[in-house]
């Protein structure tokens, strides 16, 4: 008879979450404050084409870092989804949480249904918007914000 | 409220930079598309008149006059037909104005887009050739009388010089030498711009150039509106230089309308 296989849903949470940190703890950091008027990012990054922080829209940003070609790719989903909730609606209605929470639910969704989790932390920036004001919010690869 | 999810795509279903295909792609199944079979609108529709486009020697001058006709009625005595495409490029729509203003929306987006995603704005060629893609699109609904012809300028920076882009309602792209007009009293316009344009146009000379030659168009096209000095409505005028899309204020325009009024193209002597 055979056993059947079994690992505690905790003993694969803690799997996933040690191999997502040790991916990023290879990547470089980035810092990111609040100064005057605005918002300074500013990230180490060896490469001259390879960007770590993008413009997500008038008044937001985005930075990543970890794997590229992951937190690429959210960039580039952000900026759809920005684009398009614009161009429904109105420039004024994006938003850093709204953003923040749709990235929260891909990582979090990446993360328990994905054979691998997204070795990322990324961080979404936004200044000046009237209703929300400055705001810094870090999303961690298993999708937990944080303002 | 529940948040739109990240639009995220399989491999091979990647819309890349494209926004319109993004959109195609995003849109719900039963979404409305363009109007299909022939026939013309059975109601009146908005109608943009008079724009012009004249290269000069730093640049090009983007303008348009204010109405906004349906049928025989006036629809709007201040509707703008000039808007800017990106930092260093506008555009001027003649035509139905709604699926006009439409088309200057999604064209915006998807410079600002294109840009996003790829790291570096789209050549000037490369916007013109986007524009004619959206023009096409357009077909179906022109051939319903839902036509949009949108003029493009725009400096190049590669080149260093601005440029003229037409197109017609196929999705035909033409690129002008020097100046090109739309709309309903456009052919008052261009004759009006013929006889003044010379090589090495200073930027002052062809504002007043474009404002001239609306001007001239008000004054035999019934569908284009002059210079309304009770209302105090001017023309819409932009400049794009190397340094970008820069709209000319509304006093500005009064100003230099004022000292323009009375001359020939405003009927003196007839």
């Amino acid at each position: 008879m055979t056993m059947p296989f079994y690992v505690s849903p905790e003993q694969v949470m803690k799997d996933r979450a040690d191999y997502a940190r040790k991916g990023i703890a290879r990547g470089r950091s980035l810092i990111a404050l609040e100064a005057g008027d605005g918002i300074v990012i500013v990230a180490e990054n060896p490469s001259r084409t390879l960007f770590k922080i993008s413009e997500i829209y008038d008044h937001i940003a985005f930075a990543g870092v970890g794997k590229y070609n992951e937190f690429e790719m959210l960039k580039i989903a952000g900026v759809r989804h920005a684009d398009l909730k614009g161009y429904a609606y109105s420039r004024e209605d994006v938003t850093a949480r709204s953003l923040a929470n749709a990235y929260a639910q891909t990582l979090g969704q990446v993360f328990t249904h994905e054979m691998k989790p997204y070795e990322v932390e990324i961080l979404v920036a936004q200044v000046g918007d009237t209703r929300s004001g400055y705001q810094l919010i870090h999303i961690l690869y298993y999708s937990t914000l944080m303002d | 409220m529940s948040e739109r999810p990240l639009p995220t795509f399989g491999p091979g279903f990647d819309p890349g930079p494209s926004f319109a295909e993004l959109l195609r792609r995003t849109a719900p199944p039963d979404a409305p598309g363009a109007l299909g079979g022939g026939g013309h609108t059975p109601v009146e529709v908005t109608h943009g008149t008079t724009v012009v486009a004249i290269r000069y020697a730093d640049g090009v001058v983007l303008a348009g006059d204010r109405r906004a006709t349906a049928g025989f009625a006036i629809a709007s005595r201040r509707i703008e037909k000039v808007f800017p495409a990106d930092d260093l490029s506008g555009i001027a729509i003649a035509g139905a104005a709604g699926p006009g203003t439409d088309m200057v929306r999604l064209f915006q987006t998807q410079l600002e887009h294109y840009e996003k995603i790829e790291g570096e704005p789209l050549s000037l060629e490369g916007k013109a050739n986007q524009l004619a893609q959206m023009v096409r699109t357009n077909l179906p609904a022109a051939m319903q009388g839902l036509v949009v012809v949108p003029l493009f300028a725009g400096y190049d920076e590669r080149r260093g010089r601005g440029r003229v882009f037409s197109f017609d309602v196929t999705g035909g792209k033409y690129e002008e030498t020097d100046f090109q007009v739309n709309g309903s009293g456009g052919v008052h316009a261009k004759n009006w711009i013929k006889a003044q344009w010379r090589e090495g146009l200073a930027a002052d000379e062809a504002i007043d150039l474009a404002v001239r030659a609306l001007f001239a168009a008000a004054d035999e096209d019934t569908a284009t509106g002059g210079p309304d000095l009770v209302r105090r409505i001017f023309p819409t005028v932009a400049v794009i230089e190397a340094d970008g899309f820069r709209a000319l204020p509304d006093d500005e325009i009064a100003q230099r309308a004022e000292t323009l009024l009375g001359g020939r193209e405003e009927g003196a002597g007839q």
